[in-house]
């Protein structure tokens, strides 16, 4: 959070550009959501989306625990069409969990998501899988595809294989052969937590760069 | 809720506004701590006069029998108390100087704590606020609330005002680079923002410095530090 301090006043769309308190508040609620969840290799073979709507369901029951203090300060929304911009008249992306923060939409009336969630599959050892993470997931943000009117986007990893450490080690070893080694993710400054890592793209749009907090999420090991 | 609502704008109460009062499952309030701590009130009430801490226990038996949170807690105290000043018998409270002690740090409390909720997300840091102990008779309240390095709980400090309110000003004007008297001349209300700390400067008549203005105030100071930045 920061105090607002020699702001300048915005016309036309507001930009959200979250506080670290919040992108905290983000990522411990996936965090918290994907404990809920207890998802298993059982449950990881029905797929990517049944695991996305575990982990939808275990946000909701984590902010709805009288756990977490924002609780009530954020909404989890289904997945849904999404438009890259205002303009656009024929939905061009579809969200996985978009969020919405009540207090911005109380002061700003910004009826598109407040922050956006994608989830994918992620192995270090899968080179596919981490080419997958790169170009189904970063580049949806750094497209503008998604997030167009954010300071930030946010990712979820469903580890199918090994720790996070490795899974990192694998999207940054796509991100140099494609000569992107400046993208790197590197461990969250703003949670420190082995699950939480954050990286920086500059867009291929005409917007400011954007950072893309990613949560690496191992599964639960079954009984 | 209804403490809010009876005595605002419904002035009288009829036998058809009680029955849509929204009530929970009464077996389950039986069965409840709650219920049985109401059902013991209520017996208590029948040999001995409620005194107010009888009144405040019912009200948190109520309180728990509905679901209410901090924040609804607050608001439902503050709207019984804004009724009572639609009346004769109270309606001068509502210009009455807040206490820096107790009204205006209960306002900072409230604030901090609203503060705090996201804070807590990353614990690196914390807020304090300090409650200028202005007297009675000045016009103004002061509190300045600080984001501090470092994980602890919301602090509230009474600190002395070292001289006028006047003094005060300067001083603050002096280290924020604001002139606040002209800004107060147009507007009584000021939410002055410095690097890491924040000025809320306004009228001492207590209807200021409620607890549930605490939370519009922080909500919007939230808000504000949410979207917005240029690009």
């Amino acid at each position: 959070m920061r105090i607002p301090h020699e702001s300048q006043g915005v016309a036309g769309r507001e930009y959200i550009a979250l506080a670290d308190e919040v992108v905290a508040a983000i990522l411990v609620t996936v965090r918290e959501g994907w404990a809920l969840a207890a998802i298993d290799g059982e449950t990881a073979l029905e797929g990517e989306v049944v695991m996305t709507e575990r982990l939808r369901d275990g946000m909701r029951q984590a902010l709805t625990s009288g756990t977490l203090a924002w609780g009530k300060s954020f909404i989890v929304a289904l997945g849904m069409e999404s438009r890259s911009k205002p303009d656009v008249m024929t939905p061009d992306g579809r969200t996985d969990i978009p969020l919405y923060v009540v207090e911005v939409f109380l002061r700003h009336a910004e009826h598109d998501p407040h922050a956006i969630i994608e989830c994918k599959r992620l192995d270090g050892s899968d080179t596919y899988l981490c080419r997958e993470y790169v170009v189904e997931g970063v580049d949806r943000f750094r497209s503008g595809k998604y997030a167009e009117n954010h300071a930030a986007g946010f990712m979820a990893g469903y580890l199918l294989g090994g720790d996070a450490q490795s899974a990192a080690a694998g999207v940054n070893a796509y991100l140099g052969r494609v000569k992107r080694a400046d993208e790197q993710i590197v461990l969250s400054p703003v949670v420190e937590h082995p699950a939480f890592w954050r990286s920086e793209h500059a867009r291929t749009v005409e917007r400011p760069a954007i950072a893309i907090h990613h949560a690496l999420l191992g599964l639960t090991i079954g009984p | 809720m209804t403490a809010g609502e009876f005595g605002l704008y419904k002035r009288r109460l009829f036998r058809q506004d009680v029955a849509l009062l929204p009530t929970p499952d009464l077996k389950l309030i039986a069965d409840s701590d709650a219920g049985r701590k109401i059902y013991a009130l209520e017996q208590q009430f029948r040999t001995r006069a409620p005194n107010a801490e009888d009144w405040i226990a019912l009200d948190d038996a109520v309180f728990d029998v509905y679901g209410l949170d901090s924040d609804d807690r607050i608001v439902v105290r503050d709207g019984l108390l804004k009724a009572g000043w639609q009346w004769r018998a109270g309606l001068s409270d509502s210009v009455t100087p807040a206490d820096p002690r107790q009204g205006v740090a209960a306002y900072a409390q409230t604030f901090s704590a609203m503060l705090d909720r996201w804070l807590s997300a990353r614990r690196q840091r914390s807020v304090r606020a300090e409650v200028f102990d202005l007297c009675g008779t000045d016009a103004m309240r002061i509190v300045r609330f600080v984001l501090e390095d470092g994980a602890k709980a919301p602090e509230v400090e009474i600190v002395s005002p070292d001289g006028s309110l006047t003094a005060v000003f300067g001083r603050l004007e002096d280290r924020m680079k604001v002139r606040l008297a002209s800004a107060l001349t147009g507007q009584r209300e000021l939410r002055v923002h410095g690097r890491n700390e924040l000025v809320i400067i306004k009228p001492a008549a207590r209807r200021h410095w409620l607890e549930s203005v605490a939370l519009e105030d922080a909500d919007a100071v939230i808000a504000e530090s949410f979207a917005g930045r240029r690009h």
